[in-house]
């Protein structure tokens, strides 16, 4: 007798799979299906490729490296505002204090190119990849909060003229180059 | 467009499949004769996902959705088939592995090539 995956299997794992490429692999998961726990196990080890696949396609590493240079300044420039700026401002781990939240917030950005849909990006698209990224950033501080480590917080970040000028530039970056699937050219002969 | 450059052996499994399969080539049907192409390794579906999407980037096989069938829950199955520069790919991997073969048969002699590889 066929067996079918869980409704909720299905639902959870194709709002986790990149809409590039969540029909076909449902639909080859679905087709392979011979019980539950094979289904989640097949499910688990097909999703991290794929999104790590979908990251690598949608992305430009030029303009990875810009936004990633902007979003570092951006916390730069948000935390110069207090003592003379983090760096001289006798904090332990400023450098460490720093990578949290910009790492973060690159990791969401990442998530939000595997995640980009196929069609072209519009500026409701690309601004909620910017609250996204903040969220990203922030939820870091709040986790850090949290647990109590405090001599990991970014302190005092508020922010400035730079801060301002650092996310206009990652908004602008993404809105002239969107993250999308770059068509091979013998797709586009197909079509 | 990336370089179309040498073929890993994984990518020349996948192409292989791809050229036996013909017009029936998607993701379940590709993962399978991939896994008898590479008998005794095991393949996960994953890294066959992977590795069709890197040889569509490098210009090597194409793809397009097909229509919803019942026997996949109503989804489309992407089908995937070689392009002419794949085909040349493949044919300079096959010229190749036939040079290996041919060579280590020589040295290891008539026995071996005829029990093949265990």
């Amino acid at each position: 007798m066929r067996t079918y995956p869980p409704q909720f299997a299905e639902g959870l794992v194709g709002c986790l799979l990149p809409p590039g490429c969540r029909e076909e692999i449902l639909g080859d998961l679905f087709e392979t299906c011979r019980n539950p726990l094979e289904y989640g196990v097949s499910a688990l080890a097909v999703i991290p490729r794929v999104i790590f696949s979908q990251i690598r396609r949608n992305t430009d590493s030029l303009i990875f490296l810009l936004t990633a240079s902007a979003l570092a300044y951006s916390f730069i420039a948000g935390s110069a505002g207090m003592s003379g700026g983090l760096a001289h401002s006798g904090l332990s781990h400023p450098l460490l204090r720093l990578a949290i939240p910009s790492v973060a917030a690159l990791v969401s950005l990442l998530l939000c190119n595997a995640f980009a849909p196929a069609e072209e990006r519009r500026l409701h698209a690309v601004t909620f990849d910017i609250v996204v990224t903040m969220a990203a950033a922030a939820i870091t501080q709040l986790v850090l909060l949290a647990f109590l480590q405090r001599g990991l917080m970014l302190p005092g970040w508020w922010p400035s003229e730079g801060t301002a000028l650092s996310w206009i530039a990652i908004i602008l970056l993404r809105a002239v180059f969107p993250p999308g699937v770059k068509v091979p050219p013998t797709q586009r002969s197909l079509s | 467009m990336a370089k179309p450059d040498a073929l890993g052996s994984f990518e020349q499994v996948i192409l292989t499949a791809l050229l036996v399969l013909r017009d029936n080539a998607y993701g379940v049907t590709i993962r399978e004769k991939a896994e008898e192409l590479a008998h005794p390794k095991k393949v996960a579906i994953g890294a066959v996902y992977v590795t069709l999407d890197r040889l569509e980037e490098k210009g090597l096989v194409s793809s397009w959705l097909s229509d919803p069938t019942p026997e996949r829950g109503g989804r489309a199955k992407r089908c995937y088939r070689l392009e002419p520069s794949g085909r040349r790919a493949l044919e300079e991997a096959a010229v190749t592995a036939k040079r290996i073969w041919d060579s280590t048969a020589n040295v290891w002699g008539r026995d071996w090539a005829k029990g093949g590889a265990k």
